[in-house]
């Protein structure tokens, strides 16, 4: 066990002073996931479905904050979308604007959580997004997961509308009535929305909530409490919604969201909980009953080298025959 | 000489003032209620801006309705209803802007009263610094 605590004490010493690349290095990566998903999906604009345009995105994005790179992926979207179709196009900005508007300008922190959505339901991994985001964002992070997923539907059967309005830039009302009622009313008639927003807002609460809790191993029991919430809600939700749910998609996501949930909060903070104590002290303006629990830093042994060689001995001989010729 | 504790003050502070210290620094030259108020104002031209594209993308969406009413001088009606959703919008806003705003500010008026503990100490121990060197001659 205690080699454990000394693994985690290196790397995270490694990481510590390394951080900089690392975060750099770990955008670029996500980023680089996130446009290949994006081209893979839509790639209408030929220019942008280009390795070496992704890669200089990527490199663009993983020097700006985070919510910069969510108005370049923006961006890359309009620009496919307007290259299938110019009315779609505009749709697409009119409903992105919308969102961003009433929703994610209040958690522009929270754009990892949006950008992880559609990358991660490609392989049908979005199910750990709720129990990460539970624990290292706020109850506010449900709104830009939800919206994630809302964005990857609407482009989809935006895409499939296109066919109704046409590529030029001619406007015919009529087919803009029409294809504006298709896409609303897949979207609306689309329950996995619904599911998924129940589902990751009851997980997110039920893993915030017992993680504030003092109780020991409340943060690993907030996980799993937290992983369980959402299998059980999203079966309820697909039962009631009448939604074909990929079952091993629901539980591995929970899952493996759930591990590495665990393994992210052991690397951020290990605590002996056999050592904590209880004290109680007062100041000016309060009385504070204090849980100290006590971290786990356990460093590796030092190890001092000395190396005795044959050129080591043979200077000292030398020396010791030198001054033997000069007396 | 190097004053140690001093220097770990110091450490504490500037990593303190280049993260979070920036937006809590910030925040603190407002009055909670100018602060609150600014963000409401934001906030209220945003749902505004977010309401009118919606509004539009509805009326292209019933546009046959729409002139239906028209025809039918209907559209007084249609408008009470737009304006009413929108000042309910408004109110709902305004309602979690007020508690969301208030509670940011009371968080960040914390940290900086524990950054200006730590500017305190920092003074103490220069003042320290000054009696031991006046002893010392």
């Amino acid at each position: 066990m205690t080699e454990l605590f000394v693994m985690r004490d290196k790397i995270s010493r490694f990481v510590k002073e390394y951080e900089t690349w690392f975060l750099i290095i770990a955008k670029f990566i996500g980023m680089m996931f996130v446009f290949n998903c994006v081209n893979s999906q839509l790639g209408y604009f030929e220019i942008l479905d280009n390795p070496m345009v992704n890669v200089l995105l990527s490199l663009i994005c993983s020097i700006i904050p985070g919510s910069f790179s969510v108005f370049i992926v923006a961006a890359v979207i309009t620009a496919h979308m307007m290259k299938l179709s110019v009315l779609i196009g505009a749709l697409v900005i009119v409903v992105m604007l919308i969102l961003y508007l009433m929703f994610l300008k209040f958690a522009p922190e929270q754009s990892v959580v949006l950008l992880a959505v559609p990358v991660l339901m490609q392989y049908d991994m979005h199910f750990m997004i709720p129990i990460l985001a539970g624990m290292f964002f706020s109850p506010y992070a449900v709104v830009p997961a939800v919206i994630g997923l809302f964005m990857v539907k609407f482009l989809g059967y935006a895409c499939g509308a296109a066919s109704i309005v046409g590529t030029g830039m001619s406007f015919n009302l009529d087919a803009i009535v029409e294809a504006m009622g298709t896409i609303i009313g897949q979207v609306t008639d689309d329950k996995m929305i619904w599911l998924y927003a129940i589902a990751a807002a009851v997980a997110m609460a039920v893993v915030f909530i017992i993680s504030q809790f003092s109780f020991d191993y409340a943060w690993y029991a907030a996980i799993a409490a937290g992983a369980a919430a959402e299998i059980v809600v999203a079966f309820f939700c697909a039962a009631a919604f009448g939604i074909d749910l990929n079952i091993i998609g629901l539980v591995a996501g929970a899952v493996i969201g759930a591990l590495l949930a665990m393994l992210l909060q052991f690397m951020k903070c290990a605590v002996d909980y056999s050592r904590k104590e209880y004290v109680q002290f007062e100041d000016d303006d309060y009385y504070y009953y204090v849980k100290a629990i006590p971290k786990i830093s356990v460093s590796g042994a030092e190890k001092n080298v000395v190396k005795v060689n044959s050129q080591t001995k043979k200077s000292v001989k030398n020396g010791v025959q030198a001054s033997q010729e000069n007396k | 000489m190097l004053n140690e504790e001093k220097i770990r003050w110091m450490t504490k502070a500037s990593i303190y003032e280049k993260r979070q210290g920036r937006i809590d620094l910030g925040r603190n030259e407002y009055f909670m209620g100018d602060y609150v108020r600014l963000h409401l104002l934001k906030n209220g031209i945003s749902l505004t801006i977010a309401y009118i594209l919606l509004a539009g993308l509805y009326a292209v969406y019933k546009i046959e309705e729409i002139f239906d009413m028209a025809a039918n001088m209907q559209l007084g009606l249609l408008l009470k209803e737009m304006l009413l959703l929108y000042i309910i919008l408004l109110v709902i806003y305004t309602g979690i802007g007020i508690v969301y705003y208030s509670w940011q500010y009371q968080s960040s008026r914390k940290q900086v009263k524990k950054y200006y503990r730590i500017l305190r100490h920092i003074d103490q121990c220069g003042e320290k610094n000054v009696r031991t060197q006046e002893d010392k001659r």
